[in-house]
């Protein structure tokens, strides 16, 4: 949980300096079709069946998949998800019970239950053997974490009710109660009417405690007695103080993560949020993703420095799609370069290609880009050494930005810059990105090309050395990707090389070659 | 006067990656007396052991002293074992004690190439395969050096050091063209020293024996080059040669001391014909 001692991040960011991968988390209680070969007696069985996502493998990497049709838990790692759609779902029921009551207004806040839970009123399991009827057996399982819970499905409940008329007692607070201790014996609870409406409505900006139905139906008891096993560790954490952070509501580590329900707002419109709901104060890890990043505003400025030099670079233009397209993803990446001391110098956010998705002969043909032979480089100090030369390091910004592309190249819009009036649209590539595979080499290429049109010409057995000569005056310089090392024999030539250098590319001078390659000079 | 050109940051995040920060220096790369090649249990993290591998090829850039060292633990990258680990920590308790080497260019007049060669005969106990190495100078500072198993198995220390032989030549003439296009010009023909007569005698005497037939390539290419006056041949006493494929030997041996610098002096007592390593502690 994030916590405004450490900055408003959590313990494991502040640990671990990552945040922890939520993507393995899915909608509980939702349609899936789990990879069933493993399973099957036959090749030409079914590869899959309907089934009810019902939590994750103590054990495993993988899902517990409940089988409709046999009744059968399934646990598989390739699982498909449906998580708008809920076989158990009985939503008509619920929004009777709810509506039947009034609604008290939405200041009964989720940490206020959570602090004053409701006395739970258990109600004996009035058919206990029923729930070892089930294939596997439940009743040995381990107590499983809570399953993030959507609000607008809280009810889980039995598709065999409506087709047995039986009728529905439902509470969606019903596990929630459960963590009492008797919920040890196969006990089902349920939660006074009042409250529970109470929480109906204003689940739809709170994140939702798991929930389930009962039934009286045989099914669903069974279905209870499983489920019961999925308990809400009681919350002590006290009531939250960060304007980011929710209240925490639970100790296990596989919770819901705080501000899902932001997320899904933010993916809808990242750009479009307001700076106003930025946390001003500087982060002090680097996120993985995007959505951790554009809650602050120095990681959102830093992205918006980084497109708007894309732009004046004219990286790309928005063309539509087309189904012929080999569509490369984008992501961003973010580092805070720090001083010597320690102190942040500033934030950078990266935009990068994902080059993996690169197909060869579509987006892409030759990669080798050469790199400078070691032995080159030490010849080439020893030779400056002894006829006294001063070796110039030049550094230029951003080198692979400057690489023009001779493949058609298509990048979906980065993320969180999605152009409003062209959402559809895809950027075709001008200039070479990081993380496309050809992008060293089109920037050697373009590099090479400008030395070779101002006089140099490139080494025969080393070809990351270019040479100047004309008879008097003689430079060599060294290229290893994006440093550049320079050195004649007449130094006013050579600020003059720098400078036309400095005319093509956006470089800095470092002066005299201090640290290269990550060696001390 | 000169250059130093060292990784000492470098050494030293190697040290905190592998977690040897306070380890216990020694004074060479390599044990002499433990055989690194014994069946073992495999290493149980075989990934930090590529990473640190990894990182200590990089570090050859600037430190030919531990060019042996590492090139013979990277023969089992593949498949390291608790033994090969004990190998890797042992290059860095000795970098540990030398992090402040490096290796200094110094300013000198002669733009000439020295090469030395040395071979170690059927050292890999698994194959019986030699390791090979070189050394080239180009006036009094060292810029090219390699060290690596050859490809065949040798059957006589002769044929061994005439492959090494044959891998500095190469290596010589590759800086030649070099230097030819940096329009420095050469003075005289390269010098390729070795410590094997009989390997010296090959690369001159045209004739074939029964031991030595089958390495017909090697020897038609340095005997080419030499016919040529392109590059020639010298014998050098094992004493002072700078065995880059048996280093551990060679910093043991009392004649040279091992310094933090490696550069090339007149030999003092053989009139300026051989070189030998220096020292040169730098206390910065």
């Amino acid at each position: 949980m994030p916590t405004p001692v450490l900055a408003h991040c959590s313990p494991f960011d502040c640990l671990f300096h990552w945040s922890p991968d939520y993507h393995f988390l899915r909608t509980f209680g939702c349609l899936c079709f789990p990879f069933l070969c493993p399973y099957n007696n036959h090749k030409l069985d079914f590869r899959s069946s309907p089934c009810v996502f019902f939590g994750y493998s103590s054990s495993h990497l993988g899902y517990r998949c409940f089988d409709i049709a046999s009744h059968c838990i399934y646990i598989s790692r390739y699982v498909h998800f449906h998580e708008h759609v809920f076989p158990f779902d009985n939503s008509e029921q619920i929004a009777k019970v709810s509506t039947t009551t009034p609604i008290p207004p939405a200041t009964v806040t989720l940490s206020n239950l959570l602090n004053h839970p409701p006395p739970p009123t258990s109600i004996s399991h009035p058919n206990s053997p029923q729930h070892t009827a089930l294939p596997l057996q439940i009743a040995t399982r381990p107590q499983l974490p809570t399953i993030p819970w959507p609000s607008s499905h809280a009810c889980l409940s039995n598709p065999y009710d409506a087709g047995l008329g039986h009728k529905l007692i439902s509470s969606p607070y019903g596990l929630g109660a459960l963590s009492s201790p008797s919920s040890a014996s196969p006990t089902l609870a349920s939660i006074p009417a009042d409250s529970v409406s109470a929480d109906s409505p204003s689940s739809a900006d709170s994140p939702m405690l798991e929930a389930a139905s009962s039934s009286s139906s045989p099914a669903g008891l069974q279905l209870m007695g499983y489920l019961s096993f999925y308990q809400l560790p009681q919350v002590s954490s006290p009531p939250p103080s960060s304007p980011v952070s929710p209240p925490a509501r639970s100790s296990h580590p596989m919770t819901l993560k705080p501000w899902q329900p932001k997320t899904a707002n933010l993916a809808a419109s990242a750009a479009a949020t307001s700076a106003s709901t930025r946390v001003l104060h500087s982060p002090s890890s680097e996120p993985f993703a995007f959505f951790d990043a554009d809650r602050y505003a120095v990681w959102h400025n830093a992205m918006c420095d980084e497109i708007a030099a894309l732009r004046s670079n004219r990286t790309w233009s928005l063309v539509p799609f087309h189904s012929s397209m080999n569509v490369v993803g984008s992501r961003w990446v973010y580092r805070i370069k720090r001083r010597v001391d320690g102190s942040i110098e500033r934030y950078k956010a990266r935009l990068v290609a994902r080059g993996f998705t690169q197909q060869e002969g579509i987006d892409y043909s030759e990669t080798f880009s050469p790199v400078i032979k070691q032995a080159t480089v030490r010849l080439v100090f020893s030779i400056a050494v002894s006829r006294n030369w001063k070796i110039h390091q030049l550094d230029i910004h951003n080198a692979f930005l400057n690489g023009v592309l001779t493949e058609e190249v298509y990048m979906k819009q980065p993320p969180g810059f999605v152009d409003s009036s062209l959402p559809s649209h895809m950027c075709r590539l001008h200039k070479s990105l990081y993380g496309l595979k050809q992008a060293p080499r089109a920037w050697y290429t373009r590099l090479s090309d400008f030395l070779l049109s101002i006089g140099f010409r490139a080494s025969k057995v080393d070809t990351s050395l270019f040479i100047l000569s004309d008879g008097t005056n003689i430079f060599y310089l060294l290229v290893y990707v994006d440093d550049i090392l320079l050195m004649g024999n007449n130094s006013a030539m050579l600020h003059h090389l720098i400078q036309l250098l400095s005319f093509e590319f956006k470089l800095r001078d470092l002066g005299d070659v201090h640290y290269f390659l990550g060696i001390e000079v | 006067m000169g250059l130093m050109l060292r990784q000492h940051k470098y050494i030293l995040d190697i040290l905190t990656r592998a977690g040897m920060t306070s380890c216990k220096p020694v004074d060479t790369p390599v044990s002499p007396s433990k055989v690194i090649l014994l069946p073992d249990h495999s290493f149980s993290d075989p990934t930090r052991f590529h990473q640190i591998m990894g990182a200590l090829q990089y570090l050859t850039f600037t430190r030919p002293d531990i060019c042996f060292a590492v090139n013979r633990v990277c023969q089992f990258i593949h498949a390291p074992t608790n033994s090969h680990w004990a190998a890797v920590k042992h290059i860095l308790c000795y970098l540990k004690g030398t992090t402040s080497y490096g290796f200094h260019i110094t300013r000198g007049s002669s733009f000439a190439l020295h090469g030395f060669t040395d071979a170690e005969w059927a050292g890999s106990i698994d194959d019986r395969k030699s390791t090979g190495g070189y050394l080239v100078f180009f006036g009094q500072t060292p810029i090219s050096w390699k060290s690596g198993k050859q490809r065949t198995v040798a059957r006589s220390s002769t044929e061994a050091e005439y492959k090494a032989l044959a891998d500095g030549t190469a290596e010589v003439i590759w800086l030649q063209y070099l230097l030819t296009d940096l329009q420095v010009p050469s003075v005289s023909a390269p010098t390729i020293w070795c410590d094997n007569l009989g390997a010296t005698y090959l690369s001159a005497n045209p004739i074939f024996h029964a031991r030595t037939k089958h390495v017909e390539v090697d020897y038609h290419f340095v005997r080419d080059r030499v016919a040529k006056k392109e590059i020639q041949i010298c014998f050098v006493p094992s004493q002072v040669n700078l065995p880059m494929s048996s280093l551990n030997r060679f910093l043991l041996h009392p004649l040279l001391p091992f310094g933090s610098s490696f550069g090339l002096i007149p030999h003092p007592q053989l009139e300026g014909v051989y070189y030998r390593m220096y020292i040169m502690y730098l206390s910065e």
